[in-house]
């Protein structure tokens, strides 16, 4: 799984070399301005991030892997977007682009009311403390050479939020919060264990006094009993600092118990999104439905129904025509094949990209 | 993985508590002459560990034995798994004691570090030498008309058994298949290993085998390298090169933990019925408590090296009996189910090296009775299929119950 990952970083890291040339290929679209939520936090719309796949002998890209494809949603303050989908469908990507690691393709990203893919590098520093990230793997986002009592008061000191000598002092209260004892202050890395870790991530996130944080898998990493101590530390944070999060997962069961709304994810483009409560007892999207027949639950009296999808999600490089899931889609029409569903609202904000619902 | 972690402290996040109980210090630092010694006393043993290993014509009365019960293809007896490390001893499985009846599926379950994937590299004798070696107790195989005890068996008629009576399924199948080498060829192996056949049958027998576990176009993927193919179809072949040889127990090492939900179903899905197809038994370890209910008939759970709790899968869920077990259970949210708060078990599980001589699980149980202090404690039979070991249902005992451990 690490090599895997490794390969999939080393890919990202060389496509953002190359995409500064990308952002030039891209025509804009006109797209109708609409008026900014003024009780979203984070508002997207139409984001799409395209890595160069195949490149000609002078480096001109020739196809492109469509990691997020126009991806539109927003978040009110104080709550949680869980992004769900199989491995490779963008979640990281989608995450990333919105906190500017690496530059959009295409869209536009309103933090605030703020357009963060228009600012510049320094006003960008600027803003970074109000947006964090959790990544997934806590055993190589510490650095082996710091003590964990730095490596939280590193970005505090860097982004001048107090004077240096009231730093120590700020960063053991952090660590507190977190449910660090202080005396772990001096010591390394790699005298913890994998839940301690993520919570010295968590605290190095929160030292900031971020409004919005993006959860990469926090959880993904740890054993079972120890991702309840996480959860819960997350939600306790979030009641106690406001925060708004975007909680990046494939574990079903973890985004419908910390998610207010749930976008569903298929080859880069977002096939549901809508209310927690709504997505999990009428989900609407053939993808969504397969996806929560196929949790196994604990409990062996309950054998639910289980719709069992054929194959392989297709490669992203190049994806099908049409709807991207006509492939393996249970309910496939013919107009699948051919016409891309529009991302329509069906009542209370649950909103689908499937033909099924359109043609009535 | 489990001793690497000897400067861990103990327990976690209990801020007044932690300070009362480790010193400021390193609770576990050692000295290195201390080291230097537990090195050399380690290299002692390990060279007699060795020394019994490498016989090589062992007669075969030493190694028969007998099954306690004759519908059991396993059975694990007090089966100790000890790692010599320069920082002491690692006891990563102590006192194990379950069987694996004909035809069934066991589920073993656990947290990392428990202990379930070195109890089943102990059944295949494929335990990390020479620090990791087989201390004391019995793994009784069943070969049909006679039954082998694996810990002493030597290793040229082990290699006999595995892949022929025992196969294994790994987590990763990318590690465990050899990437400069045809998918074909690491299929064909197996049987012109143990089958004695020729190349053209070995080919045919494959391509049957690739069918079976529903691949599309056999042909194609017997002529491609493991990196050609997703993740999903890698899980596929690897359990097309467990079947081949037809073996009595399949061992799932966390079969599915790499792979997406939906291909997750898939495989599932397809080990159930390929089992039946070939009437083997399965050792599944995972810890995913949703797998094990789906595919068990009955659930081992493990704690810090030993078994804490034995039933059918309808006992473990239904009434769960150990602590831990419980709050495994309600530590992970469910589909469907909605709760307010997660229940999570405080602290983490003890240090391997140093074990206490207590219950291991006394530091991080909220229902502790005073007799927790005692030694480890007993099984106590609850039902004729359910296990525990806890003081909490001393009084449940039946009266022919409790093995001792």
């Amino acid at each position: 799984m690490s090599e895997a990952l490794l390969m999939e970083e080393e890919k990202e890291a060389l496509a953002t070399e190359q995409s500064d040339e990308i952002v030039e290929e891209v025509t804009e679209e006109v797209v109708p301005e609409e008026p900014l939520d003024p009780n979203a936090l984070l508002e997207v719309r139409h984001l799409s991030k395209h890595f160069p796949a195949k490149k000609n002998f002078f480096g001109k890209p020739l196809s492109y892997l469509k990691a997020v494809d126009d991806v539109s949603f927003k978040i009110e303050r104080g709550t949680t977007l869980g992004i769900v989908g199989e491995s490779g469908c963008g979640k990281t990507t989608l995450g990333r682009t919105i906190l500017r690691l690496q530059p959009a393709t295409q869209g536009k990203i309103y933090f605030n009311g703020i357009d963060i893919n228009a600012l510049k590098t320094a006003e960008m520093n600027a803003l970074r403390p109000q947006m964090q990230i959790i990544f997934q793997d806590p055993y190589s986002s510490l650095s082996p050479r710091m003590p964990i009592g730095e490596i939280i008061g590193e970005a505090v000191v860097q982004h001048k939020l107090m004077p240096k000598s009231e730093v120590k002092e700020y960063v053991l209260g952090v660590m507190k919060s977190c449910g660090l004892p202080y005396h772990y202050y001096e010591r390394y890395p790699h005298e913890f264990s994998g839940g301690q870790r993520q919570r010295i991530c968590i605290a190095t996130a929160l030292a900031l006094k971020p409004q919005f944080v993006v959860c990469d898998e926090p959880v993904s990493a740890l054993d079972v009993s120890i991702q309840a101590q996480i959860i819960n530390l997350l939600k306790d944070m979030q009641n106690k600092m406001g925060l708004t999060y975007i909680f990046i997962s494939h574990d079903l069961s973890v985004v419908e118990h910390i998610s207010d709304k749930v976008g569903v994810m298929y080859l880069g483009s977002m096939v549901e999104y809508g209310k927690t409560s709504d997505i999990f007892d009428k989900p609407m999207h053939p993808y969504t439905e397969a996806l929560f027949s196929a949790v196994p639950i604990p409990d062996p009296n309950r054998h639910a129904s289980r719709i069992i999808l054929s194959g392989d999600i297709p490669s992203p490089i190049n994806a099908p025509s049409g709807c991207k899931f006509h492939t393996r889609c249970n309910h496939c029409m013919d107009i699948c094949k051919e016409v891309a569903p529009k991302f329509k609202d069906y009542g209370e904000g649950h909103m689908v990209a499937c033909h099924l619902y359109s043609q009535d | 993985m489990l001793f690497r972690k000897r400067n861990t402290t103990q327990s976690e996040a209990q801020g007044e508590e932690v300070k009362k109980s480790a010193p400021k210090g390193n609770a576990h630092y050692l000295s290195a002459k201390e080291s230097r010694e537990i090195a050399k006393s380690n290299a002692r043993t390990i060279r007699e560990f060795e020394k019994k290993n490498k016989v090589k014509h062992v007669d075969e009365s030493v190694y028969t034995c007998e099954m306690k019960d004759e519908n059991n293809i396993v059975e694990f007896d007090d089966l100790h798994t000890y790692f010599f490390t320069d920082a002491g001893v690692s006891k990563a499985v102590d006192g194990v004691t379950f069987s694996i009846p004909k035809g069934a599926t066991v589920g073993v379950v656990g947290e990392s570090g428990c202990g379930k994937s070195v109890t089943s590299l102990s059944l295949m004798r494929l335990v990390q030498a020479p620090q990791g070696q087989i201390v004391s107790g019995a793994i009784r195989f069943n070969m049909g008309d006679k039954a082998y005890d694996i810990t002493k068996m030597p290793l040229s008629e082990m290699r006999k058994i595995r892949g022929k009576q025992i196969a294994m399924i790994f987590q990763e199948p990318m590690t465990s298949l050899n990437p400069v080498f045809r998918i074909g060829y690491q299929l064909d192996e197996m049987s012109l290993l143990h089958k004695k056949c020729t190349k053209e049958e070995a080919k045919a027998h494959s391509i049957e085998m690739l069918k079976l576990v529903g691949i599309a176009a056999p042909e194609r993927v017997y002529r491609c390298y493991p990196h050609e193919l997703s993740g999903g179809m890698r899980q596929r072949v690897m359990i097309a090169i467990a079947l081949s040889c037809e073996p009595r127990l399949i061992i799932a090492d966390e079969p599915t933990t790499a792979l997406d939900v939906t291909i997750q179903a898939q495989i599932l899905d397809l080990l159930k019925e390929v089992k039946d197809k070939i009437d083997g038994s399965v050792m599944l370890i995972t810890h995913d408590l949703g797998v094990i209910a789906e595919m068990a008939d009955f659930v081992v759970v493990m704690y810090a090296g030993r078994v804490i709790e034995t039933g059918t899968t309808q006992e473990i869920f239904n009434n769960p009996l150990h602590p831990y077990t419980i709050g495994l259970q309600k530590s992970k949210p469910v589909v469907g189910r909605k709760v307010d708060r997660l229940y999570n078990i405080p602290g983490q599980v003890p240090n391997p090296i140093d074990m206490p001589n207590f219950c291991y699980f006394k530091d991080r149980c909220d229902r502790c009775i005073e007799k927790c202090n005692g030694e480890y404690p007993h099984f106590i039979q609850v039902s004729p299929t359910h296990r525990v070991s806890c003081y909490l249902y001393e009084d449940m005992q039946n009266k022919e119950g409790g093995s001792n451990e």
